[in-house]
């Protein structure tokens, strides 16, 4: 090894200590300011195992400190008022996953504080109505959390611009004894949860109360309830009547056509899609009559 | 040089369009087996003829073509008929098309173009062409109301019997229906429909139809319709015959009018189920009694069994399906089993608010050349994830397809979603 090389290496060294001894301020204050959150998390009634994943996701994506500070505040604020706030962790962990900029994290999570209290005022009410009571009770689901559940589902509703009152009014067509008898928890959920993707004339609380009602009442499962709003798109865009467009739509044949014969049904007959009228027993002054060359007028 | 300028003026528009418009094209088979006392209720023939009592059979190729672009839509069905009956008359067969050009006026108003025309060939040629302009309000997502008006135009010629004359005539049409659905499981439609080229109301169709969806997958149809078809038959009497009893005395010529009208009144039931998504099987059962004005009722009955397979062909420009539809099976006790099919490079990963959102995720496994796939044990409750591939290194979300149960994710992305019970 000759002394050039020596050199090369020593300067590496002292390169590498000079960056440690530098940056070793920098690591330990991060590691404070942590602290300080997870101190401040726990304190507010955080979990704190869920806290510290946040924390670390957060450092993985070299997210800087007053950014967290200012995503996990509204976390914190929910949890001094004893009101959910996990929504708001996981929400941070998917937009640290997904790379979305804190500059775009945040107005979610401040929205996201801002309808709590209203989501879980919608849940609490709806699911203290004695036959929503009877309903949970008979569906073998947990209270509690059929109640986050659907404090969640409140939640994506009102932090996508769905107002409290379309809530309220859905939930209450939905906690008719004659709708409650055909469905279950999951249904009720799913159906709070697609409003935001419907289209825009079906997010009214007059078109989206007897929409949902009917599709629960009929028997919709969650996941045929989630087919619902690109059924109800679909038949926007196609001009066609929603309600057959969504039965297509939970069928999985949405794109199926028109069978051969109902078309050509359509073309021949009087019928309920009317064409002109088919060739009944030739009279002389009633269209062409039989078809020519044959006898089959008896 | 004309061509040249048309086709880059064509290529230009269709660019255009593309990013604005949905198209999507199918392609289905319908074939059918049947019997019948009357071709009438022959769905793909219509013409009065009691000559046989015949079975029948028949295959139909079809294409249909949906599209979509702003306030307009529309979509184009082509197909073709061959129907061989089941007795010493010749084949039925032809090519038909119809196509529904709609555009949307409003929330509640939409107007829409109907063209249809076909050209069949049996003993005879026929040809038809109809164009039906037609009027639709929706007061709700449940109901609508339409009314149209327009005109049809038949020409017959015979093949077979020498010197017959082309017969070929225009029937004028309006009609008014109603489509409601009480509730998702049950559709209701009435319609009444009438020829103008007689008296407004004299030639009519008054027309029922109760469908009840069992399960998705099953449809029950119940139609009834009455038809009444008036004619004015003259009568002269007098002028050198014997005058009839009642007539004019004095052997002077009279000319009355009388009004006659045959009625036909049509039923009908079937039941059909979907398997697959794609195949449908159709049994069918119709009756129709005619009563004419001055002979003794006819009845006549037809029975199908009737087959459909469709296919997609493409979703061809914006909006069209996506790669990934993942199948959840809930397998009990928590553990459930997740499958994707998926062809291309790179490793797969589930990532969602069952694992936290922490990248890479669950790896999928390679199960076969096309599919992937994991076990998770779940507690009961909703779930929202996303679909990672990585490529050499490189991490990238998978879209996943429009079948997908998916949600809004509020950053302006889609997640996948799933419900555990």
């Amino acid at each position: 090894m000759n002394s050039k090389t020596n050199k090369y290496y020593r300067t590496k060294r002292l390169f590498a200590v000079i960056m440690v001894v530098f940056w070793m301020p920098f690591m330990v204050l991060a590691q404070q300011a942590n602290n300080a959150l997870m101190e401040r998390g726990v304190a507010s009634g955080l979990d704190e195992a869920q806290l510290e994943r946040v924390l670390d996701r957060a450092n993985e994506r070299g997210i800087e400190q007053g950014d967290l500070s200012r995503l996990l505040e509204p976390a914190f604020g929910l949890a001094e008022r004893d009101l959910p706030s996990d929504y708001i962790l996981q929400k941070l962990m998917e937009g640290f996953a997904k790379g979305v900029p804190p500059g775009r994290i945040m107005p979610l999570i401040n929205s996201i504080q801002e309808n709590t209290p209203r989501a879980v005022s919608i849940a609490s009410n709806w699911t203290e109505k004695p036959e929503v009571a009877i309903f949970i009770e008979r569906s073998g689901e947990q209270g509690p959390q059929f109640r986050n559940e659907l404090v969640r589902a409140n939640l994506k509703s009102l932090t996508q611009q769905i107002e409290p009152e379309i809530l309220e009014s859905v939930l209450e067509g939905m906690g008719q004894r004659s709708v409650l008898d055909k469905t279950t928890p999951r249904s009720i959920i799913a159906a709070v949860g697609i409003l935001p993707d419907l289209p825009a004339s079906a997010r009214q609380a007059d078109a989206a109360r007897p929409l949902l009602a009917r599709a629960v009442e009929g028997g919709f499962s969650a996941s045929d309830l989630q087919k619902l709003p690109g059924a109800m798109n679909s038949a926007e865009k196609r001009s066609q009547l929603p309600a057959a467009s969504v039965v297509e739509g939970v069928a999985q044949q949405l794109g199926n056509g028109i069978p051969a014969s109902q078309v050509l049904q359509n073309l021949f007959n009087g019928n309920v899609n009317p064409g002109p009228p088919a060739n009944i027993p030739g009279r002389p002054n009633n269209g062409p009559g039989r078809p020519p060359g044959t006898d089959g007028n008896n | 040089m004309r061509i040249k300028a048309l086709t880059f003026l064509l290529m230009i528009m269709f660019t255009h369009s593309a990013h604005s418009q949905n198209v999507e094209g199918f392609l289905s088979l319908d074939s059918s087996i049947g019997y019948t006392s009357n071709t009438f209720l022959n769905p793909y023939i219509n013409e009065w003829d009691r000559s046989d009592l015949s079975g029948y059979a028949s295959i139909s190729p079809m294409g249909q073509l949906l599209w979509d672009a702003g306030n307009f839509s529309g979509d184009v069905t082509s197909g073709y008929v061959y129907q061989p009956l089941f007795d010493d008359r010749p084949s039925f067969n032809g090519f038909y098309g119809n196509t529904n050009v709609r555009y949307r006026l409003s929330s509640k108003w939409m107007t829409e173009i109907q063209v249809s025309g076909s050209n069949f060939t049996s003993t005879y040629n026929r040809s038809l062409v109809a164009v039906l302009p037609s009027l639709t309000w929706s007061p709700g997502f449940f109901t609508r109301i339409r009314a149209r008006a327009g005109s049809s135009f038949r020409n017959y010629s015979n093949l077979e019997a020498e010197g017959q004359a082309e017969l070929s005539d225009r029937v004028d049409l309006y009609g008014v229906e109603i489509e409601t659905w009480p509730s998702f499981n049950w559709r209701v439609r009435a319609g009444f429909n009438g020829n103008v080229n007689e008296n407004l109301i004299g030639n009519h169709t008054l027309s029922f139809g109760l469908e009840r969806i069992i399960q998705q997958s099953w449809r029950l149809s119940l139609q009834a319709a009455t038809d009444r078809y008036s004619t004015d038959v003259v009568t002269t009497t007098g002028g050198g015959g014997t005058p009839p009893i009642g007539g004019p005395p004095g052997g002077g010529e009279e000319t009355t009018t009388t009004e006659e009208s045959d009625r036909l009144i049509r039923t009908g039931v079937s039941l059909s189920r979907t398997f697959f998504n794609r195949f449908t099987a159709t049994a069918s059962l119709s009756h129709v009694q005619f009563f004419p004005a001055e002979n003794e009722s006819l009845s006549d009955i037809q029975t199908a069994l009737n087959f459909r397979y469709t296919f997609p062909v493409s979703r061809l420009m914006g909006g069209g399906k996506k790669d990934i539809d993942p199948k959840w099976d809930d397998e009990g006790d928590g553990v459930v089993f997740v499958s994707i099919n998926y062809q291309d490079d790179g490793d797969l990963f589930l990532v969602g608010e069952f694992n936290n959102w922490e990248r890479p995720g669950i790896p999928l496994s390679k199960q076969t050349e096309r599919r992937y796939a994991a076990q998770l044990e779940l507690e009961s409750g909703i779930y929202e994830y996303k679909i990672l591939r990585v490529v050499n290194g490189e991490e990238d979300w998978i879209d996943l397809s429009d079948d997908a149960m998916t949600v809004s994710d509020g950053f302006g992305g889609q997640n996948g979603l799933i419900y555990i019970d």
